[in-house]
């Protein structure tokens, strides 16, 4: 077990919508450690990019506290902020919005660097932009092109050597593989994970896939409809999930696995809501095979084992 | 065995751009028969959705080029097809689900109205109530509740827009289903949800399918037969028991099951496929994979390897020749 | 989606700006129209290097309404002033006039569009409805009131057309840095503490301009039949400066008898006003990727 690097408490995001407040973030409480990833697994809608973008502030939080290193972010002002801004990172989803196509790719890695002021000097500048380059796998003939005459691949370690520039310790990665083909999303998988090893680095790793959430977290929170409702190291998730939603997600990822072809499965009915004015009780009852009136009650993250929690009535 | 329904023969298909021509499908063979349920995996590039478009012949005017080869379904040359024949195989014979359910429904008709359109197109004798009773039907098919055929497509969800997709695509009750990532644009629940229902479907009316997608584990759960597109060609093809036994496998699909982290093993790395595809504009003589190959010989640069069949399982490589060895 | 990516991969070898050029040279009219608006700038810059800037206003009684013949090509109006004189100097004045306009409410237009649309909220709802109130004033009828309220002058009618076009601008703006706020780079720069108005400047902004270059292209041309239409009105630029649109209302007497005063300087006007709209639709296109062939 790690030193926690980041941490929130009781963290909601809410948004102000024409038929009432939708609870993207509703209550999060998560821990990162250094050097570790956090896998926050979820489908669209469950506030898991939410709760990235809030974290890095992006998005102002409606409550709670979000701790780096013990200290509250969230109550720095704008020059505590940019200063801290050199800590954290973020690297996002779609490798062609993520960088500005106007630019090319030595400027784009440039940018945080000139924004923070941290390099003097042209030359000093290019040799940092170069070995950044080369850590992620980007041959120096990028240099001087733009982000539309490289592949999603390219363009996604491109937004990796960027978030690098700063020297972050934490990096959220919000479905950094979700738009590359799978022997692509290979490549940017392992880069992720030797530069963890190289340098420490702390990942909060948000995806909708489990096969690649496995592959690379310690610790893995599964969300639906802004509340995390299975939290566990990532073994031990995978071995002893208990929340329903769990096991409908861990039993509808199709996998090239023959011996799975038959296997039991547990197909939700109806589709995901939407968090708007939501009842106090368990969120997920309406889809749930196994719910009764007590689900009505509201439901608080319960430890099954150690460092394992569920927030379910089945879980007592 | 059933009786051939599409066959496809030494397929090749270019795009003319201002600056380079395209290779996207360069001598692609196929054949379907009737009620199978094929599932064409590749990676983006590899030319999936342009075989469908071919298929259909609606390949984007004067730039998209069938250049040789053959497209015959059930007796019908769609290669020397006009436009008439096409629109009556359209929609009534081969029908097409689109990836994105937000975008290929048409916003400002109602849901109701759009598979009605269907029907009128290519039953015009069918009375206005069989019509309507059709369009019912079909709906709870798919599960949607009838009285909501007068809604309009954005009041549904993405997984019930791909339903009524799906609605559109099987009312003609084609013979032949073109599915192009039906559920990539979806979560995983829902994903399979649509999945299973499309195999209900498909079993119900007996319509064979062409299941295009890059996730090997979509194909492995949900089709009979696979075939591997890499670089506009088919290097692999089988019954889903040879290839997913990974006994024998084209060293790109042993690339591609070894990039995708496993649910049941540990392990600290994944293996990817070094390099890229190769550029469409500029292909290489021999194996278009011959360059990202870990076993790839002097012959694989020059000439392009044969389709060394098995019983059920083809693979386009040197490697399978004589011996059949173990990749 | 395969397709487009295959062709994209394609076009890869050039820089953005090559591609856009290249797309912008296969559009013939569009070719034809800055082929005609440079001979025309040229003309007019090149003005005193081949007429006599006093035959602008050198009256000849002895010379009135001769037609068109080799000394006088364009011929002379009712005062005896040779006419191709003073469509070329009065070039000057309209095309100058018409991009002084355009670049004014371009800056004013591109700022306050560029705030309005990054901050959104109640920030663009005060820009927003300030716009919208001059928008409501048909543009021709805002010219004339703020001229009749700051009074004739060449200087005054340009403030009052700039006025009338900045609305236009900022709205073209506006809708583009909407859709570009929300896209992933901004908030990778918001990540490293960028300030708003490097966002703004660096990375917005640049990448909405292309519909606002062709929105100014095309509002170019009517900028300068508004000068024009305020010429021929009498409260643009004052007569006897020469003016396309005043040149037309000097002679608007004598049209019936002497058709070639009114036909040159209209077709002045109506050429460059077309020229400029071909330029802009073929800009429309050439900047548009998704335009290929």
């Amino acid at each position: 077990m790690g030193t926690p690097l980041i941490e929130t408490r009781n963290l909601k995001k809410y948004f102000k919508t024409p038929s009432g407040l939708l609870h993207a973030v509703d209550d999060v409480n998560i821990t990162i450690n250094k050097g570790e990833t956090l896998g926050i697994v979820g489908e669209s809608g469950c506030g898991k990019s939410t709760l990235g973008r809030t974290i890095m502030r992006l998005l102002e939080a409606t409550d709670g506290e979000v701790l780096y290193e013990g200290e509250n972010i969230l109550k720095y002002n704008k020059r505590e902020m940019k200063k801290m801004r050199t800590n954290m990172q973020m690297i996002f989803q779609d490798p062609f919005t993520s960088l500005n196509p106007r630019l090319s790719i030595g400027e784009i890695i440039a940018e945080p660097m000139k924004v923070q002021k941290i390099i003097k000097g042209k030359e000093a500048m290019k040799e940092k932009i170069q070995e950044l380059m080369d850590m992620c796998g980007l041959p120096n003939r990028y240099y001087n092109t733009y982000p539309h005459e490289l592949d999603g691949g390219r363009r996604q370690r491109v937004g990796l050597a960027r978030a690098l520039a700063l020297n972050p310790k934490f990096i959220v990665c919000d479905e950094p593989v979700s738009a590359l083909d799978v022997s692509i999303q290979a490549q940017i998988i392992n880069l992720l994970m030797d530069l963890q090893e190289q340098k420490d680095l702390a990942y909060m790793f948000i995806t909708h896939d489990l096969c690649v959430v496995r592959h690379i977290s310690d610790y893995i929170a599964v969300m639906y409809l802004g509340q995390v409702v299975e939290y566990a190291p990532r073994n031990e998730l995978f071995a002893n999930h208990c929340h329903p939603y769990t096991v409908a997600l861990l039993s509808a990822i199709p996998t090239p696995d023959l011996s799975r072809r038959n296997r039991e499965r547990h197909l939700l009915q109806g589709e995901v809501g939407n968090p708007i004015n939501p009842e106090p009780g368990c969120r997920f009852a309406s889809r749930c095979k196994y719910a009764t009136e007590k689900c009505k009650e509201p439901q608080k993250l319960r430890e099954v084992s150690k460092g394992h929690f569920v927030r379910c009535v089945l879980a007592e | 065995m059933a009786e051939k329904l599409l066959e496809i023969e030494n397929l090749h298909v270019q795009y003319n751009t201002d600056e380079a021509v395209v290779h996207a499908i360069n001598g692609l063979s196929l054949t379907l028969h009737k009620g199978e349920l094929l599932g064409l995996v590749g990676e983006t590039g590899a030319g999936k959705t342009t075989l469908a478009l071919s298929i259909l012949k609606l390949l984007p005017n004067q730039v998209g080029e069938i250049t040789k080869g053959s497209i015959n379904y059930d007796g019908i040359d769609i290669v020397a097809a006009d436009n008439r024949t096409m629109r009556d195989i359209r929609g009534a014979k081969i029908a097409m689900i689109f990836q994105d359910p937000m975008t290929s429904l048409n916003p400002i008709i109602s849901v109701g109205k759009q598979i009605h359109e269907v029907l009128d197109l290519h039953f015009p004798e069918m009375s206005k109530e069989e019509k309507e009773k059709k369009v019912d039907e079909i709906l709870s098919l798919v599960g949607i509740q009838a009285n909501r055929k007068d809604d309009y497509p954005h009041q549904f969800s993405g997984g019930m827009r791909q339903r009524i997709g799906i609605a559109m695509a099987l009312v003609a009750q084609p013979e032949l289903l073109l599915a192009d990532e039906p559920t990539t644009a979806l979560d995983v629940t829902i994903q399979a949800q649509i999945l299973q229902l499309m195999k209900q479907l498909q079993q119900k009316f007996n319509t064979a399918m062409i299941l295009i997608t890059h996730d090997l584990g979509v194909v492995a759960e949900f089709c009979e037969n696979v075939a591997v597109v890499y670089s506009g060609e088919i290097i692999e093809k089988g019954s889903v028991e040879d290839i997913f036994a990974r006994t024998k496998n084209h060293p790109y699909t042993v690339g591609l099951f070894n990039s995708i982290p496993d649910l049941t093993t540990d392990a600290d790395r994944l293996v990817p496929i070094p390099g890229f595809m190769p550029d469409p504009t500029n292909l290489p003589s021999g194996c278009k994979f011959a360059e990202r190959c870990p076993h790839c010989m002097e012959k694989c640069k020059e000439q392009v390897p044969p389709m060394i069949t098995k019983g059920t399982h083809s693979i386009k490589c040197f490697l399978f020749e004589e011996k059949g060895g173990n990749a | 989606m395969t397709k487009m990516k295959e062709g994209k991969k394609a076009l890869s070898n050039k820089s953005q700006l090559g591609l856009i050029i290249f797309r912008f040279k296969k559009n013939k009219l569009a070719m034809f129209g800055l082929g005609v608006i440079l001979l025309l700038i040229i003309m007019c810059i090149a003005a005193p290097l081949y007429i006599d800037y006093e035959s602008v206003y050198k009256q000849s009684m002895a010379d009135r309404f001769i037609t068109p013949c080799a000394e006088h090509i364009f011929g002379t109006d009712q005062y005896g002033r040779d006419l191709f004189a003073r469509v070329i100097y009065g070039g000057r004045i309209s095309l100058l006039a018409g991009l002084i306009v355009v670049v004014i409410a371009l800056v004013i237009g591109v700022t306050l569009g560029g705030v309005a649309g990054y901050f959104g909220g109640r920030v663009d709802n005060i820009i927003m409805r300030i716009c919208d109130i001059f928008m409501a004033v048909p543009r021709m009828l805002l010219s004339m009131a703020v001229v009749s309220a700051l009074g004739q002058g060449t200087y005054k009618m340009l403030i009052a057309l700039s006025i009338a076009a900045f609305p236009g601008f900022a709205r073209t703006v506006r809708a583009s840095i909407m859709t570009i706020r929300n896209q992933e780079f901004v908030e990778a720069a918001k990540c490293c503490g960028t300030s708003s108005a490097r966002i703004i400047f660096k990375h917005v902004v640049p990448n909405g301009l292309g519909p606002v270059i062709v929105s100014a292209t095309l509002g170019l041309g009517g900028t300068i039949l508004a000068i024009s239409s305020l010429g021929f009105l009498g409260i643009g630029v004052a007569s006897p400066t020469p003016e396309w649109g005043t040149i037309l209302a000097e002679n608007r007497t004598n049209i019936r008898i002497y058709p070639y005063l009114g036909l040159i300087p209209g077709a002045f006007i109506a050429i460059s006003v077309m020229c400029l709209n071909f330029i802009g639709d073929g800009l429309r296109d050439a900047l548009d990727p998704r335009t290929k062939n």
